[in-house]
Order: structure tokens, then C-alpha cells, then sequence
């Protein structure tokens, strides 16, 4: 695959559009520091794969790779310029020639495809909005069609022209090399193996020598069935073996399965903690706001009970505050209440209490009889009038009664106000103080929810929202995932621990068999003569793809040796090992080297990184390009001179992003430019727009100068 | 003849039309006790005794105002709510009365017409500030109820 062109419309510090031809060979894009390097391979790396390396989220001093859906592409003097309300794109369009695909698969003819992405967005005020996401449409032209691929097959067709195993081999960000090249991890190694040779095809022939192996022996139990009456034990125990044999089949196919099922969730893990870079702040974030907000909501429970309790309080005392002086007044007409019921109280008792009572009278009224002396008492008499009279003084003293208890009433009723109500006023202002406390304690936890968002360098709620959602559903995804693992790992274990199981009653069957069913070439069964050879061709292929695994491993070494020792100039201090994981060793005593200086450890994990693309090449006749942003910083000149040059060795083509050619002398850089290796040459240069203009990033673009 | 207080719980309140407005204005209805709304009051005897408390304190009083709402709750609600505003009530209205004798005041229907005429004073006060430009929404807001109370000055 060779990378034709490159053609970038406002991206970054690329303003208006910028085109980039490359050809095979080496393709030198040289530039100081912040002169556009990185950008143009996250101009690449965002149209491709949807992230670019840009700074963290409130800390401009690192970086770390970002979806692009998250970031705004546009050049700061773009949107400076633009006007409110205005549409704004981004636009990248790779040009690549690549083995044709059709039908998911390479038909090793070439045709150039066509890669564009286009983000839309949108000026309010000083600010910009997406529009839309970032939409990549892939084309290309055959025999004079143009062909767009549909959306559904974009990731297909990009994983087999980036393999992902080696993917983060070619492209290559000097910042981020630890991450990429786990190489501890034997995974890394196996994946990569498989895809850039024909290693697999030894697998699957192993697996087609085993499966005859299997079928031939089911053919000769069939045939000496045939041939011999077997005895009832001698049929149960054909019939065990085959059962074990078949139990056996079962197992190690859900072997394969498990196994295959681990490392998709092992990568599918590893892709979702990729994701997850960047957003798990937002989970932080939202624990802290989790806890604010709890607080506040308990200080506005606080809150709502003092209201609800202050309400109560207003509709069974409150409302009466300052009516003292009112009731006071009440005082002139009780006094007369009390004086009515003194002066009665100050008057003789007309009714003695030894007389009868009220009811008693009223009866003596009613019969007209005397029950004290038992005789008649008529109307109009002198004793009825007395008997009245009587019960007159009853009544009065009952008026009496109800009006000294209407006076003992209402005193009560004064009294109990008097000392009530001047304590309103301060019930009324404690509590508002202690409401007031309240808000105060509120304000201050807005407060410290408002510097959560700053000190997080998060501008709006819903962005949180988002984030957070996103990252608990990728932790969800990971929590299921790895889940699933553990699942299929302790299947995994349980099937390994039944297929030895069955393996040991297995041979102990087969050994019965040999004793008690014995065949051999005197039966004359041609299977069994077929056994034989193909026993011989299974264990032939056995050692073939051990010893093609060896060899492999073996080429990787010496590729990744010689890389190793060249990148370096000759002066390593010892050699790359490549068993499971990789590790640098003593010549002599073979023992791993610790302490490396960065360079050499940078320059390990690119010969082996490159040894596996260069191999790929040289074996599947299938080339990557190289990208690379900074591979070289961590050399000196001498190094990278090395460095440079024996990369072009390994590959057809190879874009290197560096500030490390700019400081070479004016001699050297001649020298280097002269040099066949060295296709294109491309000096970039941030610099003002206007010379006169205003000392901001919004008067700085990026200027392409192609040297050679 | 029985006592007062005994007399005046026993009676139905009756209120005009002045109060049946800020009733609807600021209690929630009976029935739907159990809902929280925006409504400070949820009993309408809370809206009366409040307005009555307002027509006491700044000596609004409809004398003589019709009183046609006279089935709605007898006395003995305000007391069952408040003791302590039934009975001020009933003193403030024993203020009110300039009395030769005490059966001048001692008169449970009298009384509970002073106390329901200045429930109407108090009603039309309330109506008449929301009236005024600039406090329309006064009494909208809980806050309003307690910043009137805080507001009495000194007797």
C-alpha cells in the first residue's frame, strides 16, 4: 500500500487547504516544534480511525489520544475570522493505491482509494458547535467507475488494509510507544504472528491431519465390526472408546471456541480501556458531584422541614404576632365581668346549702306539695311564693356560676396569650436565622459544584452527562466483558480438566483394545495401512509447524537484531529476545538487561514492531507504509540518522514526521537530501499570516515547503 | 344558658365574599388535603382566622358586611386547630366592644360577627394590596405570609 497524497482543509494550525504528494521510499516531513507534524498524522489518524493525540482536558501539558467526535478541528484563525452563525468544515482527504477488495476479500489487484472526512460546525458567538459528527466516505475508481463504499462496510475494509493486530506498528506516535508495543504481553506477539505470515495455514493443516486421523480410526472400528463377531464386552467397549473419542472431539472444538472467544474479549477489553482514556475523569467527576449534590439536597430537606415546620407554626401561633396590645384591650370589659361577679359573690347567698335543690323545688312547684313537711302547697300561697322565690335564686346563682366561668375562662384565655405571643417575634427570627444558615451552607455547595466543573475544565452539565453516561457504559462494557471472560476461562479450565480426563480412561480403553481386539495388516483392512501413513503425515506436519513457529520466532529475532543494531549504529548493548514476551539479553550470559537508556528501549520496540511489518512484506508480499510522528526524538543525530536511513530498508514507504532533520547542518541536510532513499522532503513552517498583524495564534498558519 | 366558649365552638362561622375570595385565593380545597400544591393554607378555617388576624391588626372592620357563607365549619375547627388563635380571636373581638354590662359582650353570635366582619376588612386588605401596582403577586410566595408577620411593628 502506498500512501499517494494528502489533502488538508482547516485543520488545526492547517488553514485553508494544504495538499501533500508522497511517493515510495522515504517521505521526510521536517518542521520545529509546533510546526504542524503531529497534526498532519492526526490528520491521518482522524480520518482513519475517528481519534486524534491532542492535550487532556484542563491540562494542556500532556496529551492523550481523543475521539474526534469530542474535538474541534477547526484552526483557531478560521473561527477568529468567521462570522456568528456561520457553517465551518474540516475536511481531510487521504488518496491511497491498495489491493482491490471485493467481497471482504483482497483480489491483488491495485486501485486507488479515496478517503474524506468531513466535520460541519456551526460559530454562536465566540464560540463553535458540531454540526454534525465526523462522516468518512470512501471511494474508489475501477475500470473508469467510481465506487463508494457503503458505511456498513467501511470497518471491514479498514481492518484488512490496517490489520488491527499490527496496526499500532505502523502507525507510529513517539509519545505514546510504551503504550502501543505491549510486547510483555504474549498475546501482542501471537496476534501479530498470525497475521503476518503463513503460520496459520500449519494450524489448519495440523487440524485437517488430526480430524483423518480420527476418521480413518472410525472407518477400521466399523470394518472389524464388521469382520468379527465381537463378544457383547468386546462391543461395549468399542462403543466406550467411541463415545470418549467423540466426548474428546467435543471438547476440544468448545476448547478452540473458549479459546478464540478469550482473546476477542482480551482485545475487545483492551479496545474498550482505550476508549475509556479521556472519559474516565467524567466517572471522578461524577462521584464528586454525586456527593455535592447529596449534601445539598439533605441541606434542602433541612430547608423544606424548617418551611414545613414554620407554616405549621404560623397557622397555630404565628399569625397572631403583635396582637397583645388587642387582647390587652379585652382587659376594661373583663374587668367588668369581674366586678359583676364580685359584687354577686358580695351578696348574701339567698340559698342556704342546706336547703334542697333546684330539681327538688322544681318538683314541690310542680305536685304542689311540701316533701319538708309533707303537706299541700297551693298556687298563690304564701309557701308556693316562697318555693319561687327559691328557684329564682337557683337561677340566678346559676347565671352566676356561668358567669364567673366564662370570667375564669377568658382570664385564662389572656393570660395564656400574654405570655404567648411576645415570644413570637423571636421564634419567628430564630428560624428564619437557621434558614437562613441553611441557604448560606446551599450557596457554598453551588459553589464548590461550580469549581467541580472548572477545576475538571467541564463548561456544561449536559457534557457531563454525556461523559459520564459514556464512561459508565464503557465500564459497564468492561465489567461485562471481563465477566464473560471469567466465564469462558473457567469453562475453559473445567474442559481442559474433562479432557484430561477423558484422555487417561481413553488410553486405558485403548489398551484394553490392543489386548482384547487385536487388528493388525492380517486382517487386511486397508484403513489400517491408511492409519499408518497418515499417522506418519500428521506427525510430519506436527513438527513442520513447530519448527515453522521456531523458525518465525527465529526470523523475528534476527530481523528485529538487525533493525536493533542498525537503528542504534552498531553500539547496542545486547541483543532483542523473543520468547513469549520480548526483552533485550546479554550476549553472554543471557540474562535480560535492565536500565536501558530510552533510546535504546524505543529503538527495541521499533525493530521488533518493524521486524513484523518487514517480515509481513517479505512474506505475504503485503506492504504497510510506516507513519511515524517523532520516532526519532529520543535519539541523538548520529541515531537518527541511522535510524532514518535503515527504515527505508524495511519498507516500501515511509512517512516520518520530525523537527530532528531541521537542526542537521546545511552540509548534512544536502547530503540527506541527495540521498535515493529519500523520496520527498517536506519542510512545514507555522508562521504569521499577517507579518504586521496582531501577536496571536489566530494570525499563525502552517506553510508547506517541499524541498525535494 | 351555657358558657361562652362552649356556645361559640357549637356555632357555624359565617363569612362574605371578601374571604370566600382569598379563600380560593390561598387554601387548598377539602378534599384534596392530601396533594401538595402551591396553596399556604390547607384549611379554609386557616384562611378565615387569618384575615380576621389581619382585619384585627390594622383595624380593617366591614361592619355590617353580608355574610352569606354560613355552613362551611362551625368554631370548633378553629379551636381544634389553635387554640390559642380561637380564644385571641374572641378576646380581640371582647376588645372591640364598648360594653355597659357584660352581656354586652358576652354574646357568642355578636362575637363571632365582629370577629367575621373584620375577617372581611382583613380579606378586603388583602385584596386591595394585591391591587396595588408592583405587589400583585403579593401572598404568592410562602415567604410573603411570614414577611407580613415580621413586618407588624410594635404595639
Amino acid at each position: 500500500m502506498i500512501v499517494k497524497n494528502v489533502l488538508i482543509e482547516n485543520f488545526f494550525c492547517y488553514v485553508g487547504e494544504n495538499s501533500l504528494d508522497f511517493e515510495e521510499g522515504l517521505n521526510i516531513i521536517s518542521a520545529r516544534n509546533s510546526g504542524g507534524k503531529s497534526h498532519l498524522f492526526n490528520a491521518f489518524h482522524w480520518t482513519f480511525f475517528n481519534s486524534v493525540y491532542v492535550d487532556r482536558d484542563g491540562d494542556t501539558s500532556k496529551k492523550e489520544w481523543k475521539s474526534a467526535d469530542r474535538v474541534i478541528t477547526l484552526p483557531d484563525q478560521v473561527v477568529w475570522k468567521a462570522e456568528s452563525d456561520s457553517v465551518l468544515c474540516t475536511r481531510v482527504r487521504i488518496s491511497l493505491s491498495a489491493e482491490f477488495h471485493e467481497n471482504e476479500e483482497a483480489l491483488g489487484e491495485f486501485v486507488d482509494y479515496h478517503f474524506e472526512k468531513l466535520v460541519k460546525y456551526k460559530k454562536k458567538g465566540a464560540d463553535v458547535f458540531f454540526l454534525s459528527p465526523p462522516e468518512l466516505q470512501i471511494w474508489y475508481s475501477r475500470h473508469g467507475e467510481t465506487k463508494y463504499l457503503e458505511l456498513g462496510e467501511h470497518a471491514w475494509f479498514l481492518d484488512s488494509i490496517f490489520p488491527k493486530s499490527i496496526r499500532k506498528f505502523m502507525w507510529f506516535q513517539g509519545e505514546t510507544v510504551d503504550e502501543l508495543y505491549d510486547f510483555a504481553n504474549p498475546s501482542t506477539l501471537n496476534y501479530a504472528i498470525k497475521e503476518i505470515s503463513y503460520y496459520p495455514l500449519y494450524e489448519t493443516l495440523a487440524q485437517v491431519a488430526k480430524s483423518s486421523e480420527y476418521s480413518i480410526e472410525k472407518k477400521i472400528d466399523a470394518e472389524l465390526k464388521k469382520r468379527k463377531k465381537y463378544t457383547k464386552e468386546q462391543e461395549d467397549l468399542s462403543r466406550q472408546i467411541e463415545n470418549l473419542k467423540n466426548s474428546l472431539r467435543d471438547i476440544d472444538e468448545t476448547i478452540i471456541v473458549h479459546r478464540h472467544e478469550i482473546l476477542n474479549l482480551n482485545e475487545a477489553i483492551s479496545n474498550e480501556e482505550d476508549k475509556l482514556k479521556g472519559y474516565d475523569k467524567y466517572s471522578t467527576l461524577k462521584t464528586e458531584l454525586t456527593r455535592v449534590e447529596y449534601n445539598v439536597k439533605v441541606v434542602n430537606d433541612k430547608i423544606d422541614s424548617l418551611s414545613a415546620t414554620g407554616r405549621r407554626n404560623f397557622v397555630s401561633k404565628w399569625m397572631l404576632n403583635r396582637c397583645d396590645t388587642l387582647i390587652q384591650l379585652a382587659g376594661n370589659n373583663l374587668n367588668l365581668l369581674s366586678s359583676e361577679v364580685k359584687s354577686f359573690q358580695k351578696s348574701d347567698n339567698p340559698v342556704p346549702i342546706t336547703l334542697p335543690g333546684p330539681e327538688y323545688i322544681e318538683k314541690m312547684l310542680h305536685d304542689h306539695i311540701c316533701y319538708i313537711c309533707e303537706r299541700e302547697v297551693h298556687e298563690g300561697s304564701e309557701a308556693y311564693e316562697a318555693l319561687k322565690a327559691r328557684m329564682a335564686d337557683f337561677r340566678a346563682n346559676q347565671l352566676q356560676k356561668i358567669l364567673s366561668d366564662n370570667l375564669t375562662d377568658l382570664n385564662r384565655f389572656r393570660r395564656v396569650a400574654l405570655q404567648e405571643l411576645p415570644l413570637i417575634a423571636d421564634e419567628v427570627a430564630t428560624s428564619d436565622a437557621e434558614i437562613e444558615k441553611l441557604i448560606t451552607q446551599r450557596k457554598k455547595l453551588h459553589e464548590q459544584r461550580e469549581n467541580l466543573y472548572k477545576d475538571f475544565g467541564i463548561s456544561s452539565e449536559k457534557e457531563i452527562q454525556l461523559g459520564s453516561t459514556t464512561a459508565d457504559q464503557i465500564l459497564s462494557k468492561i465489567r461485562s466483558l471481563n465477566s464473560s471472560k471469567s466465564n469462558y476461562q473457567r469453562r475453559l479450565d473445567s474442559s481442559l480438566e474433562k479432557k484430561n480426563n477423558i484422555e487417561i480412561s481413553l488410553a486405558s480403553l485403548m489398551q484394553r483394545k490392543t489386548r482384547e481386539i487385536p487388528s493388525d495388516e492380517s486382517d487386511n483392512i486397508t484403513e489400517v495401512v491408511a492409519k499408518r501413513y497418515i499417522e506418519i503425515i500428521s506427525e510430519a506436519v506436527n513438527s513442520l509447524k513447530k519448527a515453522a513457529f521456531d523458525k518465525l520466532i527465529q526470523e523475528i529475532t534476527q530481523e528485529s537484531n538487525r533493525l536493533y543494531t542498525k537503528y542504534l549504529g552498531g553500539r547496542t548493548q545486547g541483543e532483542i529476545e523473543i520468547d513469549r514476551g520480548v526483552m533485550v539479553v546479554d550476549r553472554e550470559t543471557r540474562k535480560q538487561l535492565t536500565n536501558l537508556n530510552t533510546a535504546e528501549l524505543t529503538a527495541q520496540k521499533l525493530a521488533v514492531a518493524n521486524s513484523f511489518l518487514s517480515l509481513s512484506e517479505r512474506k505475504l508480499n503485503r506492504s504497510f507504509p510506516l507513519l511515524a510522528d517523532a520516532p526519532t526524538s529520543e535519539f541523538d543525530d548520529r541515531n537518527t540518522m541511522f535510524l532514518t536511513e535503515n527504515l527505508a530498508d524495511s519498507f516500501r514507504q515511509i512517512i516520518i514526521m520530525s523537527k530532528d532533520y531541521f537542526s542537521l547542518a546545511k552540509m548534512d541536510k544536502e547530503v540527506f537530501l541527495s540521498n535515493p532513499r529519500v523520496s520527498t522532503y517536506y519542510e512545514l513552517d507555522n508562521n504569521w499570516i499577517d507579518k504586521d498583524g496582531i501577536d496571536s495564534r489566530v494570525n499563525r498558519k502552517t506553510y508547506i515547503k517541499r524541498l525535494k | 344558658m351555657e358558657r361562652l366558649f362552649t356556645e361559640l365552638n357549637r356555632r357555624n362561622v359565617h363569612y362574605g365574599h371578601f374571604v370566600e375570595q382569598i379563600r380560593d385565593m390561598f387554601s387548598r380545597k377539602q378534599e384534596t388535603l392530601n396533594k401538595q400544591d402551591d396553596k399556604f393554607f390547607s384549611m379554609y378555617w386557616q384562611v378565615y382566622a387569618w384575615a380576621a388576624v389581619i382585619g384585627f391588626y390594622y383595624d380593617k372592620r366591614e361592619e355590617g358586611a353580608a355574610l352569606p357563607h354560613q355552613s362551611s365549619f362551625q368554631y370548633q375547627m378553629i379551636t381544634n386547630g389553635s387554640e390559642l388563635i380561637a380564644q385571641s380571636l374572641v378576646l380581640m373581638a371582647i376588645g372591640k366592644i364598648e360594653a355597659n354590662t357584660s352581656s354586652d359582650f358576652l354574646n357568642a353570635r355578636k362575637l363571632l360577627s365582629i370577629i367575621s366582619e373584620h375577617a372581611e376588612g382583613g380579606a378586603k386588605h388583602i385584596l386591595e394590596i394585591r391591587q396595588t401596582p408592583g405587589y400583585e403577586r403579593k401572598f404568592d410566595s410562602p415567604d410573603d405570609f411570614l414577611l407580613e408577620i415580621i413586618s407588624r411593628s410594635e404595639p
